[in-house]
């Protein structure tokens, strides 16, 4: 596959994520929620044991931000493959069916797109307690609309494209047509916005653990770890900038990936 | 005309729009664990007085009824009372109002009008230096998530520079500094959590505006309007500006949410007095009459947003109009 | 004033690769004369008009000259080229709808062109010019359709607009790039005539490209045919009628379908394989289709030479 280099290294860079957070529980056996008890007391400054510092409770700042990668990874995985999969369903369904069918699937998906999901989201951590999987289905069912929309007008411009319509003229099924001569059209830009969806998610997810409405501690999250580390921004600075470069780094690579995605459909 | 249709059409969607999610958020509060109540109690109210208050907020009732009551309060603008300050919840509104409409409306202006010059130089100029480092910076702006920025922000401009102040919306020590003073004091206060919300928003409105001008350079017209001698600013400044201004409107009003989220954050960090604030700190607290409040007033602001962006679009675009 | 293309080759570089697209094309264009130029889709035609104008994208590579009064546009300075863009040559493309811009009224941009050239005229002035002209394209009710979009419209009443732009300014040379490509047949007619007419009232000259052999016939004194980026044979339209020396030209004129069925056919050109518009075949470039090729054709390539009142680029004329 051609690929642009920085998008080589973005996958790169993903991959060294999901494997460092594999490594540090798995090979090396090292728990980012244990502590050193003889530190205790106080951050510790980036040092050669602790590259990037120790928090307040002397736990080492890159342990949990690598801990952190494989939450906020899977936590954006997960939900993007729920809203994925929401909005193709409805997306197929709504394009392909009679025009009433698809008009109210159309208001409910305006409906869903007028809510202000932010806070929505925000209350229903609140009601609900906050757990991983609350987070996820809650960013998974809140982030669907836009795929199911694109899919819709995809399927709509395909249905009326000579192709399908000589498919159609040779008898071809239904089924047949959508699976086999519709969906794979679609795809590709699906993918590319899963790509980008699942940097919004990781997003998301960060807001909301910062908030101390996700992930919680003592179970290590790039959000949560920037909630604690508000009140030693003038002592520990370290504890705000690893967090936050590492969830800078992510985003920025699903970004170029699906950027990088994206010019190669254009030009095919 | 038309744009007489759009307005009247949005209005009619807020019905069943604001009916049914005021309808799914009210059940999803009675419904989950720990009653509305339990929050105003002290742990040491006995039954007979929980019940009794219970009853007077009429909680004992069925959920529909429940439901009925506080909706037909809801139309007339009565948004019950806080359970926590005891306030109308109307009032609370009102007075946060102005700073958050001072924080927003001076984020709009200026991403709009960073977003177009931006956008519209990169995308007339594809693949020079400053095109290329825009869409750097932009890249990075997408990725950054907006209360990291702020903490930046504060670590930077606030902790090791102290330019400017990392919280609050006025200083109380100036309140007899007269009109100047207070405005300057303000200005100082809004600079950090503005330019959080104008970085974070700005990326992604000038990669389209950027795309859009790009797209419409090599269009026909385009080219028609270059055989008849037409200067490149010209063509740059009249014909394709208007033309790609009309993606971006959809766009702006599509990214509503997203602006409404970040300054709800950005509020939060930076202690600015707004809805926002009150926003986060209702819901820590579990003040049900407020959480319905913002989620009612958050879901009209919306479809005013989108009305909005419905109106410039008919009024750049004659073909819909 | 005339135009003289000398040696034009366009190429374009895409991932290492050259593209030929245009290869030597010479022509002349003479005051007052209608040439035109023929071919099929991608011979080339439209990249040819872009050229007279240096409006090709920047990617384009471009040699040779093309003379405007002696003057070379290619290596002319931006000032220079709006000069004569517009005002001595104009352009009109294949789709009217959307060579004129959307969001303004036909009125705005008429009045906009006819001032960017008139300086001195107000735009009260302006207008009454632009109502003018609306009416000698034959548009009905010319004022009130100056508040109209191009939505509004037909299509062969953009075209009509469009042409009214472009007369704004009275060029010398009209460049028009299938200008009824789109159009219904008894609307094409009708621009036909409307050009027609209105190159005997300016006195232009004006270059007509199509791939549409009839409306050639029709319209031109002189004709160029075009076949993958060269021209194959150039001469007086009579002469390219009724005795096409080049197996392409006859090819083309044989793939005219004919209400006389028993019209005896001429030439057919072998069905193409497809090629790729980077490989440069060595020889003649219609040989892969040419019934008459020889190993000659295969291995040299012909360049134009005088055949009686035509030049033909083949090594077996016939007729």
């Amino acid at each position: 596959m051609k690929l642009p280099l920085s998008a080589w290294v973005s996958i790169g860079l993903l991959g060294l994520f999901f494997v460092g957070s594999l490594a540090i529980q798995w090979p090396l056996k090292m728990d980012a929620q244990s502590f050193d008890p003889n530190l205790v007391g106080g951050p510790l400054s980036p040092s050669f044991a602790h590259i990037f510092g120790t928090d307040d409770a002397g736990r080492d700042t890159l342990l949990r931000c690598l801990s952190g990668a494989k939450l906020s990874l899977s936590i954006g995985l997960v939900s993007v493959m729920m809203a994925t999969s929401i909005g193709l369903a409805v997306g197929l369904v709504s394009g392909f069916s009679p025009r009433w069918i698809d008009a109210g699937v159309m208001r409910f998906v305006d409906f869903v797109m007028a809510l202000p999901t932010f806070f929505l989201i925000l209350s229903i951590q609140v009601l609900l307690k906050p757990s991983i999987w609350n987070v996820v289905v809650v960013i998974g069912a809140t982030s669907w609309m836009g795929t199911a929309r694109m899919v819709r007008a995809s399927v709509l411009s395909l249905k009326e494209r000579p192709f399908i319509l000589v498919a159609r003229a040779r008898g071809l099924s239904s089924r047949r047509l959508l699976f086999k001569h519709i969906l794979p059209h679609t795809l590709s830009p699906v993918l590319v916005s899963a790509m980008l969806g699942m940097g919004h998610a990781i997003l998301t997810e960060s807001v909301l653990s910062f908030l101390g409405l996700g992930v919680q501690p003592p179970c290590p999250s790039w959000g949560n770890m920037l909630e604690d580390s508000l009140s030693y921004m003038y002592q520990a600075p370290w504890m705000a900038i690893a967090p936050g470069m590492c969830i800078v780094c992510v985003v920025m690579a699903t970004a170029v990936i699906g950027d990088a995605w994206q010019e190669r459909i254009q030009q095919i | 005309m038309i744009a007489m249709r759009l307005i009247v059409k949005r209005l009619i969607w807020m019905v069943p729009l604001l009916v049914g999610m005021s309808a799914v958020s009210f059940v999803m509060i009675h419904v989950a664990p720990g009653d509305p109540a339990s929050v105003m109690f002290d742990p040491n109210f006995s039954v007979k007085d929980q019940a009794l208050v219970r009853k007077n907020l009429g909680l004992d009732q069925p959920l529909v009824v429940q439901y009925g009551h506080w909706l037909a309060h809801m139309v007339r603008g009565d948004f019950g009372y806080s359970y926590v300050t005891g306030k109308p919840v109307v009032t609370s509104f009102l007075e946060r109002l102005p700073a958050t409409l001072l924080l927003s409306v001076s984020s709009l202006v200026l991403i709009v009008g960073i977003t177009l010059p931006l956008g519209m130089y990169s995308g007339a100029h594809p693949g020079s230096w400053i095109d290329r480092l825009i869409a750097n910076i932009t890249l990075l702006g997408l990725s950054v998530p907006t209360f990291w920025l702020g903490m930046m922000m504060i670590m930077v401009f606030s902790v090791w520079l102290g330019w400017f102040p990392s919280s609050g919306y006025l200083n109380p020590d100036l309140s007899e500094a007269g009109f100047l003073g207070t405005f300057l004091d303000r200005l100082h206060h809004l600079i950090l959590p503005l330019f959080t919300i104008v970085i974070a928003s700005l990326a992604g409105l000038t990669r389209y505006h950027r795309s859009g001008t790009k797209q419409l350079l090599n269009e026909p017209f385009v080219i028609a309007c270059r055989a008849r001698g037409l200067s490149e600013n010209r063509i740059l400044f009249k014909h394709i500006l208007k033309n790609a201004a009309l993606p971006l409107i959809t766009i702006l009003g599509l990214e509503l949410p997203a602006l409404m989220s970040g300054a709800f954050v950005v509020e939060y960090l930076f202690a600015w007095p707004g809805m926002g604030q009150l926003g986060i700190a209702s819901i820590f607290s579990r003040d049900y009459p407020m959480i319905m409040g913002l989620l009612w007033v958050g879901a009209i602001l919306l479809i005013f947003g989108n009305m909005l962006a419905d109106m410039a679009y008919a009024w750049v675009d004659p073909r819909i109009r | 004033m005339s135009l003289r293309v000398h040696h034009v080759s366009i190429s374009f570089r895409e991932k290492g690769k050259i593209f030929q697209a245009v290869q030597d094309m010479s022509f002349d264009i003479e005051p007052g004369s209608t040439v035109g130029l023929v071919g099929e889709s991608g011979s080339g035609k439209t990249l040819t008009a872009l050229s007279i104008l240096n409006l090709l994208p920047k990617e384009a590579l471009v040699t040779g000259e093309i003379e405007w009064e002696g003057q070379n546009i290619l290596a002319m300075s931006q000032p220079k080229l709006r000069a004569i863009r517009g005002k001595e040559i104009g352009l009109i493309f294949q789709n009217p709808l959307a060579s004129l811009n959307p969001v303004y009224t036909i009125g705005n941009q008429l009045i906009e062109t006819i001032r960017l050239h008139h300086r001195e005229l107000s735009v009260k002035d302006a207008r009454d010019k632009a109502i003018d002209l609306l009416q000698k394209v034959g548009i009905s009710d010319p004022a009130s359709r100056l508040s109209y979009y191009p939505h509004q419209f037909s299509l062969g009443m953009c075209q009509r607009v469009v042409i009214a732009l472009t007369l704004s300014m009275q060029p010398t040379l009209l460049i028009a790039d299938e200008p009824t490509a789109s159009l219904d047949v008894t609307v094409q007619a009708q621009i036909l005539d409307l050009l027609c007419a209105i190159q005997a009232e300016f006195n232009m000259s004006i270059l007509l490209i199509s791939h549409d052999l009839g409306v050639i016939a029709q319209t031109c004194d002189h004709v160029l045919v075009m076949y993958r980026g060269h021209i194959v044979e150039s001469g007086p339209k009579t002469e390219i009628v009724l005795s096409p020396r080049h197996p392409y030209t006859q090819a083309l004129f044989a793939a005219i379908p004919s209400i006389h069925l028993d019209r005896p056919v001429a030439v057919k050109a072998k069905i193409a394989e497809p090629i790729s518009p980077f490989d440069q075949p060595t020889g003649c470039v219609f040989c892969t289709r040419c019934p008459y090729a020889t190993d000659k054709c295969r291995t040299q390539s012909p360049t134009l030479e005088d055949r009686g009142a035509s030049k033909v680029a083949c090594f077996f004329p016939l007729g």
